[in-house]
């Protein structure tokens, strides 16, 4: 979105600033040491940057203890002939797009890997609601 | 709405970051600046508070930084962003943040101040953005020429345009920019001298 001034003190701001960058810096400064304007300024970005970390801290906290309190998928062992069985149904089921191919003829490590995936999206599905 | 599509670049977290410890000592005085005329009029903040939240919301990426833009330009968006967030959250708070308390108005013990609303602004002079008008003014009440100053700023005129609009020369209006910016300094309680 395009910030333009809707009133007079958004278009006072706009001059102000295209002012104070066209001031040259001692005219800024007005006598202040420098360095402990930087410093100032330093510490602010300081705060901030430690703010910000404890809230993505925060965040991820509660992110993982979503995860934790969502049970987590029981690993499951088939053949290779069970897999492609469900794949079979799996692909007359509408919440599924497989691709047309004949499941046959999938090697049985892809034909498990695609269960494997298919399940974990299941789980996962359910986990959300 | 603009015709120009926008774009979606924006500098990543890293970059902001290093644009921000870039500032030299004078752009963080101008930052100061920027930061203490927004908080005329603007209850229960001060410019450090102001500016170090700007700081969090670009770091976080709350708000968006497009590569290009000048430092100070961009802090002064996220600035008026929040300052306006705030005046909003202050409008619909229960509690009248902008009410007058008069000390000599007590109760019959003496103990409890009266507590007074007190309505000088109507919420159409509040969009328009004249309640901070008003209080940058008030500060400067006793200075003809730097309310001429920002009066000419509020109207969108800088530089040549500004000065040739009030009639002055170079070295009036650089004098007078000056001294608007040391009469900001005092407005703000961190740069006050003590």
């Amino acid at each position: 979105m395009n910030t333009k001034p809707t009133n007079e003190f958004d278009n006072f701001i706009d001059a102000f600033v295209d002012e104070l960058i066209a001031t040259p810096d001692d005219h800024v400064l007005d006598g202040r040491d420098p360095t402990a304007v930087q410093a100032k300024g330093l510490d602010l970005l300081r705060a901030a940057k430690q703010s910000v970390s404890k809230s993505r801290l925060a965040a991820a906290k509660a992110g993982y203890a979503a995860l934790k309190s969502t049970p987590a998928p029981v690993p499951q062992t088939v053949s290779a002939e069970e897999a492609r069985s469900f794949l079979a149904q799996a692909a007359n089921d509408n919440r599924f797009t497989l691709a047309a191919r004949n499941l046959g003829e999938l090697p049985d490590d892809e034909a498990i890997a695609l269960y494997t995936k298919i399940k974990s999206l299941v789980s996962r599905g359910e986990g959300d609601k | 709405m603009s015709a120009i599509p926008e774009s979606d670049e924006r500098l990543s977290r890293s970059e902001v970051e290093a644009a921000l410890q870039g500032l030299s000592p004078a752009d963080w005085g101008r930052a100061e600046a920027i930061a203490t005329a927004y908080c005329g009029g603007l209850t229960g903040w001060t410019p450090d508070d102001l500016l170090q939240e700007a700081l969090c919301s670009l770091l976080s990426e709350t708000r968006v930084w497009r590569p290009g833009l000048h430092p100070l330009v961009v802090l002064k968006t996220v600035m008026r962003s929040i300052g306006s967030n705030a005046r909003k959250h202050n409008d619909a708070s229960p509690i009248e943040q902008n009410v007058v308390v008069d000390p000599l108005e007590a109760d019959q013990d003496g103990k409890v101040a009266t507590v007074q609303g007190k309505v000088t602004i109507t919420p159409e002079d509040e969009l328009s953005g004249k309640q901070q008008m008003a209080a940058l003014y008030a500060a400067l009440a006793d200075d003809e020429d730097l309310e001429l100053l920002a009066m000419t700023w509020a109207d969108g005129l800088r530089g040549v345009d500004a000065r040739d609009a009030l009639g002055w020369d170079e070295r009036k209006y650089d004098a007078a920019r000056n001294r608007f910016l040391r009469r900001l300094k005092a407005l703000d309680p961190d740069l006050r001298p003590t």
